[in-house]
């Protein structure tokens, strides 16, 4: 009976099926993303008013913007674009748990700066689509060029999503939290 | 004729999809790393994350933290590997983990917090209860326990979500775990 079923398989097919296999494979999994029903920063961007940090209410069974939040961070966001210019972006991570997240509207993450142990850390970046120019000595690589400089950060697309998480002490703690969060700012940048 | 078919359709259909599903859904031992109930994706949120952790946390609809800053492990099951249910009580015990910050929270299966009157979704480092010399133990039930009390609610399936920031790494290859023991889940009764 096995024989009769398996017999007449010609392993040339099977091998055209295998490489059929492999290219569904890779198509569907470079896809799944693209296909996702409602992307996590889409979801968060839509309510967002561009260039302006928004501190988000606390996550709780009533009010979740996403799957598997944590109840023990509190959020400020920003729905940075920077079609018309560089943005301007600065954040405090004032305590152990805190970080700041650069995401994609596709909701990957490209930049993240976690808070130091001991002290209080200043995130001051320019965020812009295209790498600074130095138009003095830029041309003869001279000195230190604005590339190296760690407060730029060139953006893989014009929009996405600034993301500040602060860890949740304990309810004491909540006003001096939204304080420091309510103090990040995300406006267009001026130079000067 | 029909024989070559079925295998073509089983191979490029089902193999294709299939194994494109579960490594998107699952992981495997390229993407994630499993400490008992456990298992981390390591290089969520990064930007060398490869195309299966981009899938996977793309069709979660979420925004993981940089493994560079934190490990968020994901608990399914028990430590005896049955399924996390809301009809039966665990014990989260062990080690607190060594790191800046730390916690635990509890979601449904599609990782909604769960209602209830105490308005408690989790423990961190700093709202922990703790034994002397740095043990605890966090009991997961339905109704109301002593002590570290998560409530399950009513919603089946559960998910355990610990989060590990800046996790003290003690020496090679145990890099991913934070060089610690992670807590153990167990069973203490179901309805």
């Amino acid at each position: 009976m096995t024989m009769r079923w398996f017999g007449p398989l010609k392993w040339n097919v099977a091998l055209v099926a295998l490489a059929c296999g492999g290219l569904l494979h890779i198509t569907s999994t470079f896809l799944a993303p693209q296909m996702a029903k409602s992307r996590a920063a889409m979801r968060i961007a839509i309510d967002l008013p561009p260039n302006k940090m928004v501190v988000l209410p606390p996550a709780s069974a009533k009010s979740q913007p996403l799957p598997f939040m944590s109840p023990d961070m509190r959020y400020a966001v920003c729905r940075y674009d920077a079609g018309s210019g560089p943005i301007a972006v600065n954040a405090t991570l004032a305590d152990k748990g805190w970080s700041f997240g650069l995401y994609t509207l596709e909701g990957d993450g490209f930049y993240a700066v976690p808070s130091q142990t001991t002290r209080r850390t200043d995130v001051n970046l320019v965020l812009s689509l295209s790498p600074p120019t130095d138009r003095t000595f830029g041309f003869l690589n001279f000195g230190r060029t604005p590339e190296q400089d760690a407060s730029n950060v060139t953006l893989p697309q014009r929009e996405g999503l600034v993301i500040v998480r602060a860890s949740l002490k304990g309810q004491a703690y909540v006003n001096e939290i939204e304080a420091y969060l309510g103090r990040a700012t995300c406006a267009p940048h001026r130079p000067g | 004729m029909i024989p070559n078919l079925l295998m073509f359709a089983v191979l490029a259909v089902a193999g294709g999809l299939g194994s494109s599903w579960y490594m998107i859904e699952k992981g495997s031992s390229l993407t994630t790393r499993a400490h008992g109930p456990w298992v981390v994706w390591t290089a969520a949120g990064r930007s060398d994350a490869d195309p299966y952790t981009r899938a996977h946390f793309a069709r979660r609809g979420t925004l993981p933290v940089s493994t560079s800053i934190a490990l968020t492990y994901e608990a399914n099951i028990d430590s005896d590997k049955r399924r996390l249910h809301s009809a039966c009580d665990y014990a989260i015990e062990g080690e607190e983990p060594s790191a800046a910050w730390w916690s635990l929270s509890v979601y449904d299966e599609q990782g909604r917090l769960i209602e209830n009157a105490a308005e408690r979704y989790s423990y961190n480092s700093a709202t922990l209860m703790r034994a002397p010399g740095g043990r605890f133990s966090i009991t997961l039930a339905r109704n109301a326990r002593a002590g570290n009390w998560l409530p399950s609610g009513d919603v089946g399936r559960l998910t355990l979500v610990l989060s590990i920031e800046e996790p003290q790494v003690s020496g090679p290859g145990q890099e991913d775990a934070g060089g610690q023991a992670l807590p153990r889940i167990r069973r203490l009764a179901c309805r």
